[in-house]
């Protein structure tokens, strides 16, 4: 059911085309950088949960290394 | 910041000294602390350094390397809900953990794409891991559409030092899991755009701890009393995610950004993450970022914060009760030197995230406060 409803996001969302010269407030930096997302801050943010929470992050899926996952 | 972080970023900042300012950014290069202290005595601090560097034919090359150095110094032994094996006086000890990732242009006339491979170790006294990446990056439609999807094997090996005679034989062990995603990112407009994507994964092999203790009643009447047993956990555990997320630009140089993660397992662990972000450009060169993140997860089948009698499973690892957490953040990025994302830009980022979290079987509430500071040079 929730995967029929993604599936039917897509399909509908994939009819709209958006030209490149129409792009520009999609290139803002306010829409590019979000909160913790960039390169290091996303994987401590998931370790943080991963270290701290049973279930982990729904970004990915949790694996070992600092032994927090056993 | 370890010697090894800085040499990486020193020589991506020299390799890249000479090119013109203002020109498309081909590569970055970043160091990061983060810092982590709570209210139990357990303090973090993990230092990091990143390089990514596009190579001729649109392939590119990232390397990463990061050190977390740990102090457990319980302010209440006593009280602590996941009873250790050990003098409970405290620990020193760090981490390792070394990236490396190539990415190749793979790109059609009518699409661009990528794939790649990564390999990562992680390395601390007792404790080595290790993993491989395989990934695909593409954008479909005239770039409304963009794909990511990655398969990732790991292996992991624990060699504890010290665990409960119970455990004798069990100890050094292994797992191994695999994991695939897939992410979409679909522009729904000129201001909106909406991502979603499902991960699945199993691990396989010693899932428990070689240091937590399951607290077991034993002994009839006015003699019965709780003793320590070594834990024993499924050896197999199916973990499964999704998410949703919607952006929408506003204007006037800010954004909005609403996300809603979900997680279950085998274990009947499932757990929800609502997340909204608000980012304002402040001028040409700052980056504003303020979130909240909420985080609520149910109880394992198997988990009991004290066992009435000795089980065939069980766990000390009190993660595995409900438990639910509040975390409020802010991010400043402040563009000190060129433009933002230009060949030339050196950017300062700080961060504050305090977080509170609340583990409902046993009544315990951790208070977290993870301040960070970074510096990102782009070339």
């Amino acid at each position: 059911m929730r995967g029929g409803a993604l599936l039917a996001l897509l399909l509908a969302s994939a009819c709209v085309t958006v030209q490149p010269w129409q792009r520009e407030e999609q290139a803002r930096r306010a829409m590019t950088q979000r909160f913790g997302e960039e390169r290091q801050a996303g994987k401590y943010r998931a370790k943080i949960l991963e270290t701290k929470a049973g279930g982990g992050s729904a970004w990915g899926v949790p694996g070992g290394g600092c032994g927090c996952s056993q | 910041m370890p010697r090894a972080g800085w040499l990486i970023v020193v020589v991506a900042l020299g390799a890249c000294a000479h090119r013109r300012p203002r020109a498309p950014a081909d590569g970055v290069a970043d160091a990061r602390v983060f810092y982590y202290r709570d209210n139990e005595g357990l303090q973090v601090v993990t230092s990091g350094a990143h390089v990514e560097q596009a190579l001729p034919h649109g392939d590119t090359l990232q390397v990463s390397y990061v050190m977390d150095h740990v102090e457990i110094h319980p302010v209440d032994a006593v009280s602590r809900a996941s009873a250790q094996i050990g003098d409970g006086l405290g620990l020193d000890k760090n981490r390792y953990e070394l990236t490396a990732g190539y990415l190749a242009d793979v790109s059609g006339a009518r699409a661009t794409a990528h794939v790649g491979a990564r390999a990562r170790v992680s390395i601390e006294p007792d404790y080595l891991s290790a993993s491989g990446e395989l990934r695909y990056a593409g954008e479909l439609n005239r770039g409304n559409t963009a794909i990511a999807a990655s398969v990732t094997y790991g292996h992991d090996r624990i060699d504890p030092k010290l665990f409960h005679p119970d455990d004798a034989g069990r100890w050094p062990a292994a797992h191994d899991r695999v994991t695939a995603t897939i992410a979409v990112r679909q522009l729904l407009g000129a201001r909106t755009d909406v991502s979603f994507g499902v991960g699945g994964g199993v691990q396989l092999g010693a899932l428990q701890s070689p240091y937590r203790r399951a607290s077991v009643l034993e002994g009839f009447g006015a003699f019965a009393s709780y003793h320590d047993h070594a834990e024993r956990h499924p050896g197999t555990r199916g973990r499964f995610t999704g998410f949703l997320g919607v952006s929408r630009y506003l204007g006037r140089g800010a954004a909005l950004h609403l996300r809603l993660g979900g997680y279950a397992d085998t274990w009947r662990v499932l757990a929800l993450t609502p997340e909204v972000a608000v980012v304002f450009e402040l001028g040409r060169r700052v980056l504003l970022s303020l979130g909240y993140r909420y985080y609520v997860q149910s109880s394992a089948s198997f988990y009991q914060p004290k066992y009435a009698s000795l089980t065939a499973l069980r766990s000390g690892d009190r993660r595995l009760g409900a438990l639910d957490e509040h975390v409020p953040g802010v991010e400043l990025r402040w563009t000190i030197v060129g433009e933002p994302a230009r060949a030339g830009a050196l950017e300062v980022v700080a961060s504050y995230q305090l977080s509170r979290l609340r583990y409902w079987r046993i009544d315990t509430a951790v208070l977290s406060h993870q301040p960070s500071l970074g510096l990102a040079f782009v070339h």
